[in-house]
């Protein structure tokens, strides 16, 4: 709560803004920190939108902030705070099995078998598409090492200081196949937050506005929820096929008009598959697209995670690529690309729901 | 019936849903019958256990017992354990198999044999049932096993 508390606090003062004017409150993967309680510490004088996206863990970070768009666009409130605050060490890590005696439901159907973490669960879904197109494990060292290299100018990032080479990546023990120690993001406690107002209340505000110009949430057919996705009939998918259409529709944008994007990063085969399904390259393009210097800013075809991301930046599950796909258009990366007018934010990929967000320049509008 | 398992005690047991939902599942497993559900009106299988048929709603969904056989989807190879149990059990072998005769549905289970085996994807696969008749409560658990090698290795 209290880091929680701290980041709301801060995005506020960087916006220039009384946090009384809050008047919402979006989250999501079951945030332990409710709007009513939030609404009361900061003493907000109204309370309009309590949002949490539901299910999908990290996959909900983009859709919070198209919730809390949502709101704003029709109505329901004026000031909405997109947050997400984690303290792993006194609840559990997502990382751990669960010490259960007895499963039932969904998860008897794994954790017998010894799946039972995120990467166990994702890996047969990346090693499904490289065994479909052909891709080898650089394309997933590429990723990882992009992730590093932009911690390398950021010292927020808990990797700063603690560069990757590609020796030290293929030296890496295995987690699960495919996966490698590096293709896995960590676990931190934190909090993160956003704010979201009207286009008009915005120009008022400190900074430089960053405008939602499109979003979507969702999945395609029958993608069970993550200890059952084995079941789910297009495996080897980050499940953005049906949302992407309609994100690039809403925005009038396609994929050519993308300056720089941030790819959640739970594993490296994620970010792999979410890039082809916004299309940014088609699968058997994927070995030649993803090398390191088409990834890194300033001058890469497609900069990503330029933070750090999950990997290497810090792990506010997600949270932190939506805060960096901001500051891509505000000037203020530490990664900066330059003259970034189109700034793309994918959240989750390879679980249910998933979410995309494209942020745009008044340039864009 | 007893037969070895693949991974050490102590993981958690799979028990049914207190609705009962997939309990003809794993009282199948248990006598050495694979079941999954069928729309008696179209002939549609679904894994894993729902209510209602996704095709046509029908909440009559039937249990029925298929060949208990299928090929290789995808797999892992998991080297890091994260749950006691499975200190020393790693590498193990989790695979997706897709059952093509029942509707393309997939189920999971471990691949016996040798832990550091070649996992041809698309390989001919057979089901192992596990059987724990000593747990509390006891339990069948269904594994697989290569149709086109022999299983080679200690497990």
């Amino acid at each position: 709560m209290v880091l929680c508390l701290r980041a709301i606090l801060a995005a506020c003062e960087d916006a220039g803004l009384d946090p009384r004017e809050i008047d919402g409150f979006a989250s999501y993967s079951n945030d332990r920190n409710d709007p009513p309680t939030l609404a009361v510490a900061l003493g907000c004088r109204e309370l309009r939108f309590s949002n949490m996206q539901w299910e999908g863990g990290g996959g909900g970070g983009a859709g919070a902030v198209a919730n809390a768009s949502a709101a704003i666009a029709t109505g329901l409130a004026d000031c909405v705070v997109v947050y997400r605050a984690l303290a792993q060490g006194q609840f559990g890590r997502f990382g751990q099995g669960p010490q259960l005696r007895t499963v039932q439901g969904d998860l008897a159907l794994s954790i017998p078998y010894g799946q039972m973490s995120p990467a166990q669960w994702y890996a047969p879904k990346a090693m499904r598409f490289m065994h479909d197109h052909g891709i080898g494990q650089e394309a997933l060292r590429a990723i990882a090492m992009a992730s590093y290299h932009h911690a390398q100018f950021n010292p927020r990032a808990i990797m700063y200081g603690r560069p990757l080479t590609e020796a030290m990546y293929d030296a890496s023990r295995w987690i699960s196949e495919p996966f490698h120690l590096y293709d896995c993001c960590q676990e931190n406690d934190g909090a993160a937050a956003l704010i979201l107002v009207s286009a008009e209340r915005a120009k008022d505000l400190k900074q430089s506005p960053a405008y939602v110009l499109g979003a979507a949430i969702g999945a395609g057919f029958r993608v069970h929820s993550t200890p059952a996705g084995f079941a789910t009939p297009d495996l080897a998918s980050s499940h953005f096929k049906t949302l992407v259409p309609r994100l690039y529709a809403m925005a009038g944008l396609g994929p050519a008009d993308v300056d720089v994007a941030q790819a959640y990063e739970n594993f490296t085969g994620g970010v792999l598959m979410s890039l082809v399904e916004h299309g940014f390259f088609a699968p058997e393009e994927a070995s030649e697209f993803l090398k390191l210097e088409n990834l890194i800013a300033p001058s890469g075809k497609l900069p990503i995670n330029t933070s750090g991301g999950n990997l290497a930046e810090c792990y506010m599950h997600g949270l932190e690529l939506e805060i960096e796909a901001v500051r891509q258009l505000r000037g203020q990366s530490t990664a900066q690309v330059p003259d970034v007018n189109v700034s793309l934010a994918i959240a989750g990929p390879m679980v249910t729901p998933v979410s995309t967000v494209l942020f745009g320049s008044e340039a864009t509008l | 019936m007893t037969s070895r398992a693949y991974l050490p005690a102590g993981l958690p047991i799979p028990v049914p849903e207190r609705n009962g939902l997939s309990a003809p599942f794993w009282n199948g497993l248990r006598e050495g019958v694979l079941k999954v559900q069928r729309n008696p009106r179209t002939g549609v299988h679904q894994w894993p256990a729902q209510w209602i048929a996704y095709d046509d709603h029908g909440f009559d969904l039937e249990w029925v017992a298929v060949e208990p056989r299928g090929r290789i989807h995808s797999f892992t190879r998991v080297w890091h354990p994260v749950h006691p149990a499975l200190r020393e059990a790693c590498p193990y072998i989790i695979v997706v198999v897709e059952l093509p005769h029942v509707g393309g549905v997939r189920m999971l289970g471990n691949l016996l044999g040798d832990p550091r085996q070649e996992v041809p994807i698309g390989a001919p696969v057979e089901a192992v049932f596990e059987h724990h008749p000593d747990a509390e409560p006891p339990y069948s658990l269904l594994q697989w096993r290569r149709l086109d090698s022999p299983a080679a290795g200690a497990r």
